[in-house]
């Protein structure tokens, strides 16, 4: 649970890398929060545009290429269905918005020109949240993300549910390969015949009952330490004076974002 | 000589198991350091489990400083005053960070999150693991995972250690550095081991559960 699951590990003693480290974790994921929301907010294509392009060049300074273009291509690989049903599910406008009319078993289709600019808009969106929060918060920890969500006073049993899923994925990940090799070692290989789709459905049920006989365990251990309904985390932040500066001049921004976007819309 | 665990009697099976127990008698000292032995589900693990209340005998009672021991509140005191060290470290730091982990026990004592952490580093200090602290758990080494898991149960200043086979899977290095440290510790010791060296090196007297259980 070292990093994030959308972390790619930044590059190292990169100026800006080293200068989004130093941010308050709990400003990052404000920043992160409130962003997504304005976004969520804007329609107009080119300021959304905008913002994927200012996020991508960021994103590619911060961190190395192939491992972030992979995570990018993840991402994008879900949007690519949205991209091609939504102009079908959507109904024109008007007659001239119809890109494109046909038969698909017997079934009547229409390619809108508006389900297209909604879907385009869709993963426009999609892209410029996600590339910011990989920007913000790619490189925290997990730890340190827990940490910030106590900070800004999410509910301490969801953080520590995080926590313990996070702590515990790595640990059943290894049991699981643990017993794939073993099943590799005897000869099983993964092929679409019953005996072996029954095999990993041995394999999967028996994740389940270790990772089951763990939680008990787990739950055993912190009642022989006194364990009742409290939990424990023991945050340390340093809100320092640039913060301070970063928090005034990212709310700066996100109001004129509005005020433009805003305006746009009016035009 | 104050007797703090006393099995009267106990009889214990696992759902559609054999029988562990049969009338189980068994008792321990202040001061006394016992190396608990036997094969392969002779009981030894489920001995300390129903030590701390983890599991619930058929029938017998079991007395634990000074009271007897029925009802799962009757527990909290019994976990308190003696401290289960895991077979799997695993099991015990679930917390994010090394010093959370050990503070864990201390905030459920009561103390406030200042005086916890204060604590904490003072007995990791104590191990000499202070620079562990801010370490994450799950990216310590096994040796390292086995002295922070006992460094979590001696946070709660417990009167008994029930270690659950402590050294194995360490390599010789981290298994003498764990010997050291528990050899200079002061409390009540119940150590499980297949080792013969360790339970030499930390205990006194045995006990053999596949002949007396």
């Amino acid at each position: 649970m070292q990093n994030l699951p959308l972390d790619a590990s930044p590059k190292e003693n990169q100026g800006l890398s080293l200068w989004i480290d130093g941010i308050d974790p709990r400003l990052s994921l404000l920043a992160v929060v409130i962003h997504a929301a304005v976004i969520s907010s804007l329609n107009a294509l080119d300021i959304l545009s905008g913002l994927v392009f200012l996020s991508l060049v960021l994103c590619f300074l911060t961190y190395p290429f192939i491992p972030l273009l992979k995570r990018i291509m993840a991402m994008d690989g879900f949007l690519i269905f949205v991209l091609a049903t939504l102009p079908l599910s959507v109904p024109p406008e008007k007659a001239s918005a119809t890109l494109w009319e046909g038969h698909f078993f017997g079934q009547a289709l229409a390619f809108s020109e508006t389900g297209l600019w909604m879907a385009v808009t869709i993963v426009l969106k999609a892209n410029a949240i996600l590339l910011f929060l990989t920007l913000m918060l790619g490189q925290v920890s997990v730890h340190k993300l827990c940490h910030a969500l106590i900070g800004i006073k999410c509910p301490e049993k969801l953080v520590f549910l995080l926590a313990l899923c996070l702590r515990y994925l790595s640990v059943i990940k290894q049991q699981f390969y643990r017993m794939k090799t073993a099943m590799m070692l005897r000869g099983f290989q993964l092929a679409f015949r019953i005996q072996s789709l029954k095999m990993l459905g041995f394999l999967i049920g028996m994740v389940l009952v270790r990772s089951l006989n763990r939680s008990e365990r787990i739950y055993q251990s912190m009642q022989c330490r006194g364990f009742v309904d409290r939990l424990a985390f023991l945050p340390d932040f340093y809100w320092r004076p640039s913060d301070s500066l970063i928090a005034f001049l990212f709310i700066m921004f996100e109001v004129s974002l509005l005020g433009v976007a805003h305006h746009a819309v009016f035009i | 000589m104050q007797c703090l665990f006393e099995c009267q009697n106990i009889d214990f099976h696992y759902p559609q198991g054999p029988l562990l127990f049969n009338r189980f008698n068994w008792q321990l000292f202040d001061g006394d350091r016992l190396g608990l032995i036997g094969g392969n589900g002779a009981g030894k693990t489920t001995l300390l489990h129903l030590l701390m209340g983890l599991l619930v005998p058929q029938s017998g009672s079991i007395v634990a400083f000074g009271k007897p021991r029925a009802a799962p509140q009757d527990f909290t005191e019994v976990r308190q005053k003696a401290g289960l060290l895991f077979q799997d470290p695993d099991d015990m730091l679930f917390c994010p960070t090394v010093i959370e982990d050990v503070a864990f026990g201390p905030l459920n004592q009561g103390m406030d999150r200042r005086e916890a952490k204060a604590h904490s580093l003072k007995v990791l200090e104590q191990l000499n693991l202070a620079h562990l602290a801010d370490r994450v758990t799950h990216k310590l080494s096994g040796g390292e995972k086995r002295l922070v898991s006992l460094a979590a149960v001696l946070s709660m200043n417990p009167e008994v250690l029930l270690l659950d086979e402590p050294t194995t899977g360490l390599d010789v290095k981290a298994k003498q550095r764990f010997l050291d440290v528990v050899e200079t510790l002061p409390q009540t010791l119940v150590l499980i081991s297949h080792e013969s060296d360790v339970i030499e090196q930390l205990t006194d007297v045995t006990f053999d559960l596949a002949i007396n259980g």
